[in-house]
């Protein structure tokens, strides 16, 4: 091993007399140290040093991988209510450090796990008596606000949302119809404005408690009507708040609503036959009629740079429903033989694996969004369906650029260094696809392929595992790919001193 | 003036009586507003069963009332019900007495219930989160109470709990990781050893810690055999509770894994000519993979015939059903007959008739009946596959009765409970629901439609639904009812003093 990059690896001690590298460890409580049994502990081995490799650890916290290659690994540690540990993270939002052990070493692995924050308070009347069960919502302090979990208040109106990352986080208790009364969803302390909402910071192994929140009495409203024709769905209701989902059988209510925009999908998979439609409450609404139609047929073709077809075979086309609640879960659109594919209806967004040897450069729908931010067509892209379906066409470059260099501290290359790419809107200053994210190998290389041409910032750190926006500001390099071009990019590690 | 009632202060210049009055929480006294204040005319006094909700301050008020007795009673959810005048917990309400022209003014304090705290831990100490905990009232056999989930810290709380002594008990969990058997606090598997937890009203009982035992689970999975093919809602259930999941399009089925011991499954399917439905016990000591055939419903034959076995075709007269299973009796339900017959879901039933004010039920015979009272009582029927299944019950149209007047030092006392218990001295055994009665306005009390039989009797305000046992300590005398004779039997007050 090189002395060169000796201060950015965790060395193993030396066991004169193994036959191969033994990582062992143990995995404790951070706040009481306790030994945690049957924590999951992982193995990641850089550059093609073997196979990723999980353990549990034993009633005593004791773990021991098998006998390994020598090489660089990422070890990680994670335990139900725990947050994830990389081992060797200098907190709980930074890249673990990678541990370099030779033939015939052995290392032993001292990993605290701390638990996830929460936030406490009480849910108060009007004379600070406590409301039970009413239910409460943390939301990211983003704009809008982006729902995180939502428990119920006990007896004495007393809860305790938990589970929660570290982060600044907004409190919000959920509108709610009583027999005698109705309340409106409020933030903490009391107000129906978001402007108005205290923001409560979570660390890791705290309760932030006195989160209190005094609901403001205010009318709610009823949504209800009919599927047409009658039968029997799975319908969902959408709001800001977050999403419900019943069957409905021909009719369907929802009761206790508070004012505001709100979207209803209704699904039949087995039948795919769907509806959607896009309200506002202001007033009781009893007599909504959702219209079940068949699925749209979404016809996904690509094209090369010459205009030619590209066997879609090789592609790999992700969609995702994006609705008031935020984006949901990519699902792959499989085509079988090349047909359309059948997709309930609503707001979507398409977008396009990438591929290392293929860029988007290009994308076009028809029926056209009416409106469309600024967005490049690498990225995710907006399609409403409805009944008549869509025509997707992504257009594709068989050269697309890529990036490549070294991260050096230094005039030290970095063995393991996290580097981070990010697709960037220059103007807005907005992120427009998913982060991409490598590692370095051994010999402090990196590369990221199959790009389009645009803007993007760049950064090797190991001070994040999952860099905001904003994490990027302060050392992102900007970068520009264009047509086919192999750049050069070495980069020098940032940390945060 | 009798001590025991709560009388009006008279105001001079009103023209109908006015109760009216406050209602706090018991622990801080911060106004209850919207608590729900019912009052009820004791039997002599004019007038309905009036409701109102207490005002933001707490306040409420029942104007324009005829002089008389009335119970007041307060409730608000997450509070114990208060009857006005109570003495404690389980004591009955006194009436509150007002003249005409005249007003009471009432402060009712409302305490929160009981709740459980605790922790449950692993083998080091380490918090267990999202584990269920099982609260069961301290009988043979416990009895399900109400149940909670740890949270991340492993922390619990079982709230809304009536005084009394109960059990707490962990769920069984299979986790990726581990599996724990049902485990009582504090870390006993068996009900002998478990160690029973005190709760009072407006108290947290606090560490209730179970340590749960680690041990095997077995997973119980089956088809469901329909015909013609249908999917089957199966259902598993112990004196834990149950867990409910449907076959799949080959009648396959699968729960959750459970503890070894004795459980029940019943299963039941929409056909072409109605519903099919089977039954079966279950002792799990191993995995197992069960057939379950369903079948049509079983018939009962309903007969109610005369002490000469002579039909009795009385109409008011019902069947009462209520099911019975592993994780205890279900809520009573009036049985729809047609032409004498209903069909039931197979497995263990109660039946009871409710007799028109001339009859009086003498005797009861039914498949695989078990006597669980007396004639009057609850019986207990056995009910599987696709047969008829014939029950009579047998009528005396010469019911008992008892009546008299409840005094104290001489003077006859308005809205006194009376407890009537059919008891059987040598098992002492309570053989029906207890019934309840209270006296008029002028002391006055009568029970009628009572089968022959031994009785204990007494009237207090000290208890709402005494137990067998209090009934003990209360001295409460004893008679033989002969059949059709009206028994007179003045009581004297019992109070604890």
């Amino acid at each position: 091993m090189s002395s060169a990059n000796t201060r950015w690896l965790l060395l193993a001690a030396a066991a004169v007399s193994m036959q191969a590298a033994v990582i062992r460890g143990v995995v404790v409580d951070h706040q009481s140290g306790r030994p945690l049994a049957r924590a999951l502990v992982a193995l990641q081995p850089l550059s093609g040093a073997g196979d990723h490799l999980t353990v549990r650890t034993n009633q005593y916290g004791v773990f021991e991988f098998p006998p390994l290659a020598g090489g660089a690994y990422v070890v990680a540690a994670v335990r139900r209510s725990f947050a994830r540990v990389e081992y060797g993270q200098k907190n709980i939002k930074a890249a673990g450090l990678p541990i370099v052990i030779e033939e015939s070493a052995s290392t032993f692995l001292n990993i605290r796990l701390p638990k996830f924050g929460a936030i406490t308070g009480t849910v108060l009347d009007e004379n600070d008596v406590g409301l039970p069960e009413h239910e409460v919502a943390a939301y990211l302090n983003t704009r809008p606000p982006r729902l995180v979990t939502r428990v119920k208040a006990d007896d004495r109106g007393v809860y305790r949302l938990a589970g929660l990352a570290p982060g600044t986080y907004l409190v919000r208790t959920v509108g709610k119809l009583y027999d005698e009364d109705s309340y409106l969803p409020t933030y903490s302390p009391e107000s129906t404005a978001l402007d108005q909402g205290r923001t409560v910071e979570v660390v890791l192994d705290q309760d932030t408690a006195n989160v209190n929140v005094r609901p403001k009495p205010g009318q709610l409203f009823t949504l209800a009507g009919s599927i047409v024709p009658p039968q029997q769905v799975n319908l969902t209701l959408v709001s800001d708040t977050g999403r419900q989902t019943t069957t409905a059988a021909g009719t369907f209510e929802f009761r206790g609503l508070p004012p505001g925009p709100y979207q209803l999908f209704a699904d039949m998979p087995q039948e795919r036959l769907g509806a959607y439609t896009m309200l506002s409450l202001d007033r009781d609404r009893t007599e909504v009629n959702l219209g079940l139609h068949r699925y749209g047929e979404v016809d996904v073709s690509f094209l090369d740079g010459k205009g030619g077809a590209v066997d879609p075979s090789r592609m790999q086309v992700m969609a995702r429903r994006v609705d008031l609640a935020g984006e949901g879960e990519p699902v792959r659109v499989r085509s079988v033989r090349r047909a359309p594919v059948p997709m309930p209806p609503g707001p979507w967004e398409f977008t396009v694996t990438p591929m290392p040897d293929f860029a988007v450069v290009g994308f076009s729908a028809i029926p056209r969004e009416r409106v469309v931010e600024k967005a490049r067509p690498d990225a995710w892209n907006p399609v409403t369906l409805a009944s008549g379906g869509a025509y997707i066409r992504f257009s594709l470059t068989a050269a697309p650029a890529a990036f490549h260099g070294a991260v050096k501290s230094g005039s030290d290359t970095v063995a393991g260094a996290p580097v981070f790419l990010e697709t960037l809107d220059p103007d807005t200053g907005r992120r427009l696809a998913d982060l991409r994210v490598t590692r370095t190998d051994g010999h402090g290389q990196y590369r990221f392929t199959g790009l389009a041409p645009g803007a993007y910032r760049i950064l090797s750190t190991f001070e994040f595992q999952a860099p905001e926006v904003t994490d990027l500001d302060a050392a992102a390099k900007l970068i520009r790919a264009s047509g086919s071009q192999d750049d050069l990019q070495d980069l020098e590690l940032y940390i945060i001193r | 003036m009798p001590k025991w009632l709560l009388f009006a202060a008279a105001a001079g210049v009103l023209h109908a009586a006015v109760i009216r009055g406050t209602v706090v929480e018991h622990q801080s006294g911060h106004p209850l507003a919207r608590a729900l204040v019912a009052i009820e005319p004791v039997s002599g006094t004019p007038g309905k069963v009036r409701s109102v909700r207490t005002n933001l301050s707490g306040v409420f008020e029942f104007s324009a009332l005829s002089a008389g007795a009335y119970l007041v009673n307060v409730s608000r959810r997450a509070f114990a019900p208060v009857q006005y005048g109570q003495k404690r917990w389980k004591a009955a309400g006194v009436p509150v007495v007002v003249d005409e022209a005249g007003s009471a003014i009432l402060n009712i304090r409302l305490a929160r219930y009981g709740a459980i705290t605790g922790t449950l831990l692993d083998e080091n100490g380490v918090a267990l989160p999202e584990h269920e905990v099982v609260a069961y009232l301290n009988t043979r056999p416990p009895r399900l109470a109400a149940r909670g989930t740890t949270d991340d810290r492993g922390m619990y709380r079982i709230y809304g709990l009536e005084p009394g002594a109960y059990l707490i008990r962990t769920a069984a969990r299979d986790y990726d990781e581990g599996s724990y058997l049902p485990t009582f606090a504090r870390e006993s598997a068996t009900v002998d050893l478990a160690l029973p937890v005190e709760v009072v009203l407006d108290q947290d009982t606090t560490d209730a810690n179970v340590r749960p035992a680690p041990g095997r689970l077995f997973s119980v999975s089956g088809r469901a055999i329909t015909s013609p093919r249908a999917p089957a809602t199966v259902t598993l259930v112990s004196d834990m509770g149950s867990q409910t999941t449907t076959s799949d399009s080959d009648g396959r089925f699968q729960f959750k894994p459970e503890a070894p011991g004795q459980y029940e499954v019943y299963a039941q399917s929409s056909g072409a000519r109605g519903l099919n439905a089977a039954f079966q016990p279950l002792a799990l000591d191993r995995d197992r993979d069960i057939g379950v055939t369903l079948s049509p419903l079983p018939t009962l034959e309903v007969r109610i015939a005369d002490t000469r076995g002579q039909s009795v075709d009385a109409p008011g007269i019902q069947i009462l059903s209520r099911r019975k299973d592993l994780s205890g009796d279900g809520k009573p339900n009036t049985l729809r007959l047609k032409d004498g017959s209903a069909q039931l879901m197979p497995g263990r039933w109660d039946l009871s008739l409710a007799p028109t004010p001339g009859y009086v039920v003498a005797k009861f015979s039914g498949p695989r009946a078990e006597e669980t009272g007396g004639p009057d009582g609850w019986h207990e029927i056995s009910v599987a596959g696709n047969g008829a299944f014939p029950v009579i019950f047998t009528l005396s149209s010469n019911p008992g009765a008892v009546h008299g007047i409840v005094k104290s030092a001489g003077d006859p006392v308005p809205g006194a409970p009376v407890y009537l218990e059919a008891y059987d001295p040598d098992r002492r055994r309570r053989l029906a629901d207890l019934r309840t009665v209270r006296t008029d306005t002028r002391g006055r009390y009568t029970f009628a439609g009572l089968a022959p039989g031994l009785y204990r009797i007494l009237s207090t305000f000290e208890f709402n639904a005494p137990e067998s046992s209090d009934l003990d300590a209360s001295g409460a005398g004893m008679f033989r009812l002969e059949e059709g004779r009206d028994e007179p039997l003045d009581l004297d007050l019992y109070v604890i003093r």
